[in-house]
């Protein structure tokens, strides 16, 4: 009887995991960005010794102190919902506007970036506005 | 690090190291055993590293160092022995650096 418990609640304990793995493939890593290019102007912002990264994990998009979801369908990457990270985990509050990631090439709170090339060493995302060219550090 | 500040500077790299020794004029006894008097022998270690910096404070951009080694030693009859050695870094994690040393060595009694 007792070794039928133990079963049962062997059983109930490994019901209770839920295990989540998320792999974006190439996509997930520490990525660099050493170029901004305008578009409407063939402007072109060299980064490559400023402090410019994106952290990309999971279901997360980590840019600077803000946390965007992210979705990838195909060649096209999504940022949405992104949240700003203020001292502790209590504080993080909805981000209003684009001002704390505009000097990391993302111009809205809806971002939709077009997968021009992606490798393990480079990647190049580009929206209506920007172009922006990626190292994976 | 060399700025007085005690952190860690660099823990992503990659780095390739080479080394190998040998003799210059080994000469055999009748037991093909190598005479281990007036004997000359080298070794040289070399390291090229590739360093990110760290997840906080990257290297922007990435570093590239070069370090070797280079040592001679002369074994005299009686235990004398003479080492010289040059060190040198390349690049900018380590800086140019540059270094000597001269050792001599009596093995057993004066």
């Amino acid at each position: 009887m007792r070794k039928l418990l133990y079963l049962i609640l062997g059983v109930m304990a490994l019901a209770s995991c839920d295990l989540h793995t998320y792999s974006n493939g190439q996509l997930d890593g520490y990525w660099h960005l050493k170029e901004i290019d305008t578009l409407s102007t063939g402007g072109i912002k060299n980064l490559s010794t400023v402090s410019s990264f994106w952290s990309i994990e999971g279901k997360l998009t980590k840019v600077g102190s803000v946390f965007f979801l992210h979705e990838r369908y195909s060649d096209t990457l999504r940022l949405y919902a992104p949240y700003i990270h203020i001292h502790n985990w209590h504080q993080d509050s909805l981000l209003k506007n684009t001002d704390p990631v505009r000097t990391f090439g993302i111009n809205s709170l809806n971002e939709h970036f077009k997968i021009l090339h992606l490798s393990g060493s480079n990647m190049i995302l580009r929206d209506s506005l920007l172009q922006l060219n990626f190292e994976r550090y | 690090m060399t700025n007085g500040q005690i952190r860690v500077q660099n823990n992503r790299f990659i780095a390739w190291h080479l080394g190998f020794d040998g003799y210059l004029n080994a000469r055999m006894n009748e037991r093909g055993e190598v005479q281990s008097d007036n004997l000359l022998s080298y070794r040289v270690l070399t390291t090229f590293q590739k360093g990110w910096g760290t997840y906080k404070v990257p290297y922007l951009p990435v570093q590239n160092d070069f370090s070797m080694l280079l040592e001679l030693n002369y074994t005299f009859k009686h235990g004398w022995n003479v080492k010289g050695a040059l060190g040198l870094d390349a690049g900018k994690i380590y800086g140019n650096n540059k270094g000597f040393q001269l050792s001599v060595v009596k093995v057993g009694i004066l």
